[in-house]
């Protein structure tokens, strides 16, 4: 058995040649099932995101010992995809490197934006859409399910995914170091130009108490107050909105800061008490005075410390990374145990036939000796003692199989499968029979005659 | 008897090692392992110790505050019990290793006295009303030491946004809302606890009858004011939604009037020895 993997994806792939092999959900089932047809694909699932598409086979048995030739061939067909012209476009993955490759991917190790989690729901799809197929298979499915394992872990178990990486998302998460949730707190946004309106979108996530928008256009305010469902305030009582606000984010192209010192002095004498005021200043140049944040409980954070939270939220993704690989590792020691066992399967079936039919053999001889309760009860005793044999020994070998003992397998298989010829027969000696060993065995020496 | 207490003592300080490790791998976001038991490790380390303290109590027919060890071994008690009611207050694990630390070095130096001491040396044998009060001012002075630590973490992170550092330390720590509301949970605690052992004491000193101690005393005049700063944090939070900032200064305050109430009790004659 053989799992393979093509992948072109945005380390190898350039955008041309990743738009042209974007499947749709119908063009992806079309394709999984001229894969089975073409390719003899036992099995086969496909991820096709915008970074990445990926085609995951598993080689039948009897089926084209080269998986690779006649899939680019099928892809090239399809999409127009002519590996030829593109050998650098794309990686093919066998075994080990196919499945470490899927769970990294699964993992968000592959992503264009380390440990992103989109590609975890994407992974999960491409299981649906094989499913609609009909090409989805037992190595597959099980193969999913530790990939979607993988991801779920890498998510929980490390900070791979944590971290804003970007300054509109570093200002929530600032919000949140502050205040934890957001869900009783008042946010203003104050300018409606590109980096207000990004702001708003993020807010659309979080719970807020109240959402109030201010800018120079009262128009452009109040469209965006719709959207967002907030209210709409003159950018003159800027003041009087900050007395209520928790989080300000501001980003005006005002020449001038809208804010000075004495002002946000005053502010902060009249919010009263300990509230904390985050003010997140985007604008450049800047609306707040920086003096601004030398009040007690008035933090004000601008670009550049935006950009070092990001900077430092990059630098522990990329510490996690360690801890993320081991995660693979173990789930890939899980899954290859698991497919191990299954290459004893055959040996199993083949033990239980032979041993169920030396029972049935023996119990037709007795069936005319014996009354119907009597031959019941033979019937069930024998059979409780050839599955409880047949338990041990099928457990014994799954755990032999598991632990790479192929060699005790093997030979299982040769006693269960082959003719061994005795001995004897070899030498050109009398008929025997496994049975007959101590009539087989050499004669005691004569007694001489003296003794 | 001291065999089943030393023996006690051993497990506690391991168990108190493993919540120690837990904590930390919580606070690094290690999971997996005692990561994952940490809440239950917990639970079950202040069972087996509330457990020891009731057998001990039942058999010496007294608080078990016989020495020093006893008393230390108290004090990780309280700090551990008191850590406990806040995280399943506010299910926040995120802090523990900073409560379970000091719990575990109590505890390590009560096991090394335990072992290091003869069998038979023992100390003031209390009464039920002194058991009382003793415990509670064990928990009440656990409770400042651990609001005190929420405190001086609040500062710390509240300085680090601030600044602009935006390092381990930030990453780890949870919201200054949550740190309040933490150290909040333990102002009350705190609050609780010394006014249990204020009217205990009070209540004995009119038992005992007028003049036998006076109520001038420095240690009297220190825990008054710490009842009253405690007091007036709760109320004030309650009514004026004090917190934050003034909350964890005032905490750290509130150790440093303990320290002198300690030092009082501990280093110089009084009413208490």
């Amino acid at each position: 058995m053989e799992i393979l993997s093509l992948s072109l994806n945005h380390r190898v792939t350039s955008l041309g040649v990743r738009e042209a092999v974007v499947f749709t959900p119908e063009d992806g089932k079309h394709f999984l099932n001229q894969l089975r047809e073409r390719v003899l694909a036992s099995e086969s699932l496909l991820i096709s995101t915008c970074n990445r598409t990926e085609i995951y086979i598993v080689r039948a048995a009897g089926a084209n010992p080269e998986l690779g030739p006649p899939l680019l061939d099928l892809l090239k067909e399809t999409r127009g995809f002519a590996a030829t012209e593109h050998p650098r476009n794309y990686e093919i993955t066998r075994d080990e490197e196919a499945v470490r490759h899927l769970f990294r991917v699964a993992g968000g190790l592959d992503s264009q934006i380390l440990g992103e989690s989109q590609i975890l729901g994407q992974v999960k799809n491409a299981l649906a859409w094989a499913r609609s197929a009909g090409t989805d298979g037992r190595v597959l499915h099980r193969l999913w399910e530790r990939a979607l394992r993988v991801g779920k872990r890498v998510r929980s178990e490390t900070a791979l995914g944590e971290g804003a990486l970007s300054a509109s998302y570093a200002s929530l998460e600032l919000a949140r170091k502050i205040f934890g949730s957001l869900k009783e707190k008042h946010v203003l946004v104050v300018g409606t130009g590109e980096i207000g309106v990004l702001a708003l979108e993020n807010l659309q996530g979080y719970p807020v108490a109240s959402l109030t928008i201010m800018n120079r256009t009262a128009s452009r305010a109040q469209a965006l107050a719709e959207r967002f469902k907030g209210k709409v305030r003159d950018l003159a009582e800027l003041p009087k909105a900050l007395i209520d606000a928790d989080l300000v984010i501001s980003s005006t192209s005002s020449p001038v800061p809208l804010i000075r010192y004495e002002q946000m002095r005053k502010v902060r004498q009249q919010r009263g008490g300990q509230r904390p005021l985050l003010i997140v200043d985007l604008a450049v140049p800047r609306d707040f005075e920086e003096r601004c944040g030398s009040l007690d409980g008035v933090f004000l954070k601008n670009l550049d410390d935006l950009s070092e939270i990001v900077k430092k939220n990059i630098e522990e993704r990329f510490q996690e990374l360690p801890r993320a690989e081991a995660i693979i590792e173990a789930e890939m020691t899980t899954f290859f145990r698991w497919l191990r066992a299954l290459d004893v399967e055959p040996t199993i079936l083949k033990l239980r036939e032979l041993f169920h039919a030396v029972r049935e053999n023996e119990l037709a001889a007795l069936r005319n000796a014996l009354d119907e309760e009597s031959f019941g009860r033979l019937d069930r005793l024998s059979r409780r003692l050839i599955n409880r044999l047949l338990h041990q020994l099928s457990k014994n070998l799954r755990r032999h199989t598991a632990l790479q003992d192929s060699e005790l397998v093997s030979v299982v298989h040769e006693l269960l499968t082959e003719e061994i010829p005795h001995p004897n027969e070899v030498e050109g000696g009398g008929e025997t029979n496994d049975c007959s060993s101590e009539d087989a065995a050499p004669a005691p020496p004569a007694r001489s005659p003296g003794t | 008897m001291d065999t089943v207490s030393n023996t006690a003592v051993v497990i506690l300080t391991v168990l108190y090692t493993l919540l120690v490790i837990a904590y930390a791998r919580i606070f690094t976001r290690s999971h997996g392992g005692l990561a994952e038991i940490a809440r239950p490790l917990l639970v079950g380390t202040v069972s087996l110790q509330l457990a020891s303290i009731l057998l001990r109590s039942f058999m010496a027919g007294a608080c078990p505050l016989n020495n020093r060890a006893e008393f230390l071994s108290l004090v990780a008690f309280s700090i551990a019990v008191t850590y406990l009611i806040v995280e399943l207050s506010i299910d926040e694990r995120s802090t523990g290793v900073f409560a379970v630390t000091p719990a575990f070095v109590l505890q390590a130096i009560a096991t090394v006295d335990v072992l290091g001491r003869p069998a038979d040396s023992g100390g003031r044998k209390l009464g039920l009303l002194d058991s009382f009060h003793t415990f509670a001012a064990i928990v009440g002075f656990s409770a400042v030491a651990l609001g005190s630590v929420y405190g001086i973490l609040y500062l710390v992170l509240y300085t680090s946004i601030k600044r602009g550092r935006f390092g381990l330390f930030y990453r780890k720590m949870p919201s200054l809302e949550t740190l309040s509301e933490l150290n909040f949970i333990v102002t009350c605690v705190a609050f609780l606890a010394i006014t249990v052992t204020a009217g205990l004491g009070l209540w004995r000193y009119l038992r005992a009858g007028e003049g036998a101690v006076s109520l001038f005393h420095a240690e009297v005049l220190l825990t008054f004011l710490l009842w009253l700063l405690y007091g007036g944090c709760v109320l004030a939070k309650l009514f004026f939604g004090f917190g934050g900032k003034r909350l964890a200064y005032t905490t750290v305050l509130g150790l440093l009037v303990m320290m002198g109430i300690l030092l009082k009790v501990f280093f110089t004659p009084g009413f208490h020895f």
